[in-house]
């Protein structure tokens, strides 16, 4: 591997001031030393790292030598729902424990604390001899980082997962200690937590108090972390420069101009059409009885997030400025990519060749779209069983992605899940979808001829969805563990639909995996190759659901024809409440019985929630936010309309990340919540 | 000094009439309004009396509205529509009453604005008919246009003999309907209270034109008559019960002019010559007029008032500007207009009249294109004395020529006005900044214009700016009321025989500026003209179904409380007192040279306030700049509210009308009460507008 040392100048027009979902391996402190003057020592990263937390999907921290956790109440919120039960509602009314003998254990719950990392990056590529073709080179790899993985998990005892960074520059074994009893502590009314509701997801100003506090317990007592976060006395303030420390899920930012483009001009318009009707026909769902409106509800919630968050990667991909710049950059790196014969070689063509998979993509794109069991869960079980016999016959590497031995389990589980189904809301939602798919292919496709049958798409949904029993999980799993035998003698009207759309799907499916995805990933792989062999470590890997560390200022953004304002504080609360009324928008700015009362108890001038300029993303959610002196001053819970578009680039501009600032939080543990005791341990005292 | 009003709000287009009107959309005269409409939407429609009432109540400011609020002649406006005339009556220290307000205690207090005039709406004739038997027989456009003055000012005479009213011509859809509309004047008025600045205009030039908004914008002062408190026939009484969203609203006001009639061949011009080259150059001079005031605060104070306007020009200016760029809404105005010229096309007598009108307009405006640049920077370049030299040079040409054929300033209607300016000192004359302002202004021509310019030549002669402005300021003896008096006096002679440095550059203007003139006003009679005739058509085809433009005369809007969608998410229809502090300690009271930072009183009287208290709100109203300070009533006819701004999705309103986003902001009146008693410990003045 012939590393090559490139002049920074590319890198200047590439990365921009505070970018950047850095591994706690290379944090970039000569830039933040440059910048604020300040860099993190090795100890502050040290106690950083130990302090953090991931949680399912995101990310939380230890807040006092008694192994109290902090994370939001999103985050919390399956847990919180877990727990909960008929008349006791602890999402609608929160919850706390007064004693730690009443701190509520969650079943299943699992926490990880990375422990250490190792760069096994050598050793992975040792394992590729020389002659191997990329697929044999690719399966060489695989394995020698699966037998890395077992092996540090044998010699450690800790939870070791493979880590692929750089798209593949570099191969790391990070090893977690996994925490199984996690109680829960308290949880806030959702109703503050989420005040502003769907209306103010993702944007700013806010007034959230998205908390939730967990115990972690070892051997039945309270755990004493080697590490945990201080709570900053004195704040934070405008300016401050502040870290966070999360694990930010998926981010695209090393896709091409021609793929950025696609999706602006054609995937997400598409997507944003297709998401706007399926929520218009469950809304008018919800219209038949309030049972209906309640079940609809929670996916109502998620589309309506769907739409903002793909809106708002709308709005930045549409900025010509924002454009222009991710354009320069990817030229600075072709050039750089020309200049030299090996690169070249390699990855010269790669721009090129994804240029026409993304064309194609285009041309596939209805058909990839709607040629599908979308959106419909009776149809997804009928195809995945129909599908499973066939496909377990055949060798792993020539199954589908999802019954390869890797996902099997968990197709299977999901085939057997009991989670119940509303026949209602399924026929609701598998009509919009043949109505859309007759509208968007015509009616004369093969695919809208072989599920229609010439009957209108919503008679064709009910008569599929009222003759079929796979509803009922225990038909699922006779006929999943039936073998090929009992699919094939179902005349269940949603099998007889699978079958009808198995072939069709399998033949778009083909199309877009070797034409397109096959092409994304291999040349994507190139480009990525070569851009970590042109400015190596200088930048960040993409997101991976891995620990990483952000910096940045609390700083205010220009937005709505004025700046934006870096706190709110408690009277903002207020302020929004009754500006807004009780009764507008079905209560979304409504505020809990107790908050109510507090009014008058509360310091209002307390600072609520900040924004600041840190790069965050999913999976970021809980994230804590210290300042230079790793002291705890916030807690990351959103991020602003503006932000959105950092899945593709960031925009230094007006991305901001949105926290609960911690003073906050003990203000209102104290005052609102009678809960002195614990603010007192999170104040360490 | 005049000041534009910073309220320049949404408007309509009629362009879109051919639609329909929507919602809530009209500034509409008050013998026209869309009582159906309304009824139908609202399930209420003002009766007479109840227009009576309001009508009489509303005032006109220079450059704004108010009301009365009281029957001791109380009246009510906002601080910026009253500031440069508080401006006027303060001084430094404790007697700087934007910075630290004012309250009168008692009337002896009250401080007489001197030149401060305002009206009142006494009655509304329409002359249509009358003017048109009048101008009958007239042979040519010519005669038709002298029988047309000479009626009107028959009318007037007979009206003010009659009533004692001061009577004003008003043409409405351009030509459409002649009115008179007389006015009661009112030439003693005193200042009786305002906040501080800082809480008027809270947020400064980032907030403005913004919404959710917390300013406390308003300033009150008293009429009186023979010395004594005016006692009005009508006032507005103060409402006790208060606004909630979804409450339908009144405003009655003067909304100045509207771009809603323009062609799309002017709107583009002005899209891509007009407002970028103005934006520049407001913005250069921002730059300059702060550089200035960065020397000392005495100096900061002196253009803070001119910093301010300019800001509101440019963020007004980027916001039309959006409006002009925003293609979808384009499309319609374009589509709008061709079905007009699809109504023109069909009907021969209108076709005759209006067919080519579009044609020439556009022809027009590819002149104007070329003449834009000269435009911008061929004049007296921000020097007042220039200005008045000008001027002086000038009225010797023009004073011995017949009427009509006088450049517009020096027609008799305009000349004696004109010439009692031109015989005072020039008002607040700063030497300093007048030769600073100068040479930026010449230094400005210079770069933009090029040193070959005849121009540019002209008034540079080969020296720098600043020495040519120098030169010229100090040297002129222009700011003395007796030399300018001489000159005046003096005619032809005094003048060829000055050598006042100022006299001698105006003079090598003069021919520059009539030659750029004299081509302007081709393309504005060409536009003058067809502008009209379509105007005509229009009228012809749609009738009073719509309203007609701003004619900064009196209107009456209305509309409901209501949020509106933006930042992604829904904007709240209210803000509290807890959101101005949630602004301020959000921010702290540097950031931002200190925008939202709090006056000292607002901190001290922060637990004695109820922070619930509505502090501004928004509604779907159609109004536009000079509607500063209209009076905001409820079906009862009584005060809730006070207009001072519309959100920044308002701007494009110029152009074209969104209802789902367009919003007015105003101060709500219980916000105005509760700081009255409780911040400015004005009890006494609450008292008065409480009682019934």
């Amino acid at each position: 591997m012939h590393l090559r040392a490139f002049t920074l100048l590319a890198l200047a027009a590439s990365l921009r001031a505070d970018e950047g979902m850095w591994t706690f391996d290379n944090v970039p402190k000569a830039k933040i030393q440059a910048t604020y003057g300040f860099a993190p020592s090795d100890a502050f990263l040290d106690h950083l790292r130990l302090s953090s937390l991931r949680f399912p999907g995101a990310t939380g921290a230890f807040v006092s030598a008694d192994g109290l956790v902090l994370t939001n109440h999103h985050v919390g919120l399956g847990a919180v729902q877990q727990l909960s039960s008929k008349g006791r509602d602890y999402v609608k009314d929160g919850f706390l424990a007064r004693t730690r003998a009443e701190e509520l254990k969650v079943p299943g719950y699992e926490l990880l604390l990375l422990d250490s990392t190792a760069d096994v990056t050598d050793r992975v590529n040792a394992a590729v001899k020389p002659g191997m073709d990329d697929k044999a080179a690719r399966a060489a790899r695989e394995n020698a980082l699966a037998s890395l993985q077992k092996a540090e998990a044998e010699r450690t005892g800790l939870t070791c997962n493979p880590v692929t960074l750089y798209q593949g520059g570099e191969y790391w074994i990070y090893r977690y200690k996994k925490f199984t009893d996690v109680r829960l502590v308290m949880a806030p009314e959702e109703g503050i937590a989420f005040f502003g509701g769907d209306w103010d997801n993702f944007t700013w100003p806010r007034h959230d108090l998205d908390i939730t506090l967990f115990r972690v317990y070892e051997n039945g007592q309270p755990y004493k972390p080697a590490h945990f976060l201080k709570l900053s006395a004195k704040g934070a303030k405008a300016g401050d420069l502040v870290f966070a420390s999360g694990n930010p899920a998926a981010t695209a930012r090393q896709e091409t101009v021609a793929q950025i483009a696609l999706a602006r001009d054609r995937v997400i318009p598409q997507r944003l059409k297709s998401l706007a009707r399926l929520r218009d026909a469950l809304a008018e769902h919800g219209k038949t009885s309030e049972e209906a409106r309640r079940l609809v509800g929670d996916q109502l919630r998620g589309l309506e997030n769907g739409i903002k968050r793909q809106t708002g990667w709308l709005a930045g991909l549409k900025d010509a400025e924002a454009m222009a710049r991710i354009q320069a950059d990817e030229q600075a790196l072709r050039a750089a990519v020309a200049k030299d014969p090996a690169l070249k070689a390699r990855a010269g063509e790669a721009w090129a060749r994804i240029a026409r998979a993304a064309r194609r993509e285009g041309q596939l794109l209805k058909e990839s779209t709607f040629v599908a069991a979308r959106n419909s869960t009776l149809l997804v079980h009928a195809l995945n069983l129909v599908r499973l016999a066939e496909e377990t016959a055949k060798p792993d590497e020539q199954r589908l992605n999802e019954f390869k031995e890797a996902n099997l389990k968990a197709t299977k589980a999901r085939l057997a899940s009991p989670r119940p189904l509303d026949a209602g809301v399924e026929a609701a939602m598998l009509a919009a979808n043949l109505a859309e798919a007759k509208e968007e292919l015509g009616a004369a496709h093969p695919f809208v001829k072989a599920m229609l049958g010439g009957a209108s798409p919503r008679e064709a949904a009910e008569a599929a969805v009222k003759g079929s029993k796979l509803a009922d999980p225990a038909e699922r799993r006779r006929l999943m563990e039936g073998g090929p035998g009992a699919v094939a003698a179902s005349t269940d009207p949603m099998i007889l639909l699978a079958r009808k759309l198995d072939p069709l799907n399998r033949r778009v499916r083909k199309q877009v995996e070797d034409e397109v995805q096959g092409v994304y990933t291999n040349m994507g792989g190139r480009i990525a190759e070569a851009r970590f062999k042109a400015y190596g470590k200088t930048q960040y890997p993409d997101a991976t659901f891995t620990l990483r560390l952000t910096y940045g200022p609390i700083e205010t953004y220009p937005a709505n024809g004025t700046k934006q304002q870096p706190f709110t504080t408690f009277a903002g609360l207020y302020d929004r409440a009754w500006g807004q009324g009780d009764g507008a928008f079905d209560g979304a700015w409504a505020l809990p019985p107790r908050w109510k009362e507090a009014a008058s108890k509360l310091d209002l001038a307390t600072p609520f929630n900040f924004a600041y300029a840190c790069d965050t993303t999913g999976g970021n959610s809980g994230s804590p936010v210290v300042n230079t002196d790793g002291e705890l001053v916030g807690l990351n819970f959103d991020s602003n309309i503006e932000a959105q578009v950092g899945r593709y680039f960031y925009d230094g501009r007006t991305k901001r990340s949105i926290a609960v600032d911690a003073r906050a939080i003990v203000e209102a543990l104290e005052k609102v919540y009678g809960a002195g005791e614990l603010a007192m341990e999170l104040r360490g005292r | 000094m005049t000041r534009t009003p910073r309220l320049v709000l949404p408007i309509l287009s009629v362009l879109l009439a051919a639609a329909g009107l929507r919602a809530d959309e009209g500034m509409w005269t008050f013998d026209n309004l869309p009582v159906k409409k309304m009824q139908a939407k609202y399930g209420f429609a003002p009766d007479q009396a109840w227009l009576d009432h309001v009508r009489l109540s509303s005032l006109r400011f220079p450059g704004g509205s108010g009301s009365f609020v009281s029957k001791d002649g109380l009246v009510l406006t906002n601080h910026h529509v009253g500031r440069s005339w508080i401006q006027s009556v303060s001084g430094p220290g404790e007697k700087d009453y934007i910075k630290l307000g004012f309250v009168a205690k008692t009337r002896e207090e009250e401080i007489k604005v001197p030149g401060l005039e305002l009206n009142t709406l006494m009655q509304m004739d329409n002359v249509t008919d009358r003017v048109a038997k009048a101008t009958a027989s007239a042979k040519d456009e010519k005669a038709k246009a002298k029988a047309r003055e000479t009626e009107l000012e028959a009318i007037k005479k007979e009206i003010t003999a009659k009533t004692g009213f001061t009577p004003e011509v008003v043409t409405l859809y351009q030509g459409g309907e002649t009115w008179i509309y007389s006015y009661k004047k009112h030439t003693d008025v005193r200042l009786v209270m305002a906040p501080e600045g800082q809480i008027a205009f809270f947020g400064g030039d980032p907030d403005n034109f913004t919404y959710p908004r917390h300013n406390l914008d308003f300033s009150m002062f008293r009429v009186y008559e023979n010395g004594k408190p005016y006692n009005p026939p009508h006032h507005l009484a103060w409402t006790r019960t208060g606004l909630k969203a979804g409450d339908m609203t009144f405003v009655t006001g003067h909304p100045g002019s509207t771009a809603r009639l323009e062609t799309t061949a002017q709107m583009k011009m002005t899209r891509d010559v007009a407002f970028p080259l103005r934006l520049k150059s407001v913005e250069r001079q921002i730059k300059f007029l702060k550089a200035w005031g960065a020397q000392d605060p005495e100096k900061a104070r002196q253009v803070s008032s001119q910093v301010f306007g300019l800001e509101n020009t440019q963020k007004a200016i980027t916001g039309y500007l959006s409006g002009l760029k925003n293609a979808e809404a384009m499309a319609r105005i374009e589509k709008a207009e061709q079905e007009l010229q699809a109504k023109v096309k069909k009907d021969p007598k209108l076709q005759a009249e209006a067919g080519q009108s579009w044609t020439k307009i556009a022809a027009a405006m590819a002149t104007a294109r070329g003449l834009a640049k000269d435009a911008a920077y061929v004049n007296t370049r921000g020097s007042q004395l220039l200005g008045g030299a000008l001027n002086l040079v000038r009225l010797a040409d023009e004073e011995p020529k017949a009427d009509d054929k006088r450049l517009a300033e020096f027609k008799e209607t305009n000349l004696k006005r004109l010439k009692a300016q031109l015989g005072n000192a020039p008002r607040n004359f700063n030497k300093d900044l007048e030769i600073a302002s100068f040479a930026h202004g010449l230094q400005e021509s210079l770069d933009e214009l090029g040193a070959n310019h005849p121009f540019v030549k002209a008034m540079l002669g080969g020296k720098k700016p600043m020495d040519v402005a120098k030169e010229a300021v100090e040297g002129s003896k222009l700011t003395d009321p007796a030399v300018r008096k001489a000159l005046l006096e003096g005619g032809k002679k005094a003048l060829a025989e000055s050598k006042d440095p100022m006299i001698l550059l105006a003079k090598k203007l003069d021919p520059i500026g009539r030659e750029l003139r004299k081509k302007q006003e081709d393309v504005n009679a060409v536009v003058t003209e067809h502008g009209g005739r379509i105007a005509k058509a229009r009228f012809a085809a749609y009738g009073k179904e719509t309203y007609p433009d701003a004619t900064f005369s009196l209107r009456l809007s209305y509309g409901a409380v209501a949020g509106y969608p933006a930042n992604g998410t829904q904007i709240q229809p209210f803000t509290t007192f807890a959101g101005l502090y949630d602004r301020a300690w959000g921010w702290g009271p540097a950031a931002e040279h200190g925008a939202w930072a709090l006056p000292q009183r607002w901190q001290d009287r922060k637990g004695a306030v109820d922070l619930a208290t509505p502090f501004n709100f928004v509604h779907t109203m159609d109004i536009i700049g000079g509607n500063s300070g209209s009076p905001v009533v409820d079906k009862a006819g009584e005060l809730v509210g006070l207009i001072f701004d519309g959100n920044i999705e308002s701007l494009p309103g110029r152009y074209y009308y969104d209802e789902r986003i367009n919003r007015a902001v105003s101060v709500d009146a219980r916000a105005i009460a509760e700081a009255m008693a409780k911040v400015y410990d004005a009890g006494h003045l609450v008292d008065e507008i409480h009682v019934k």
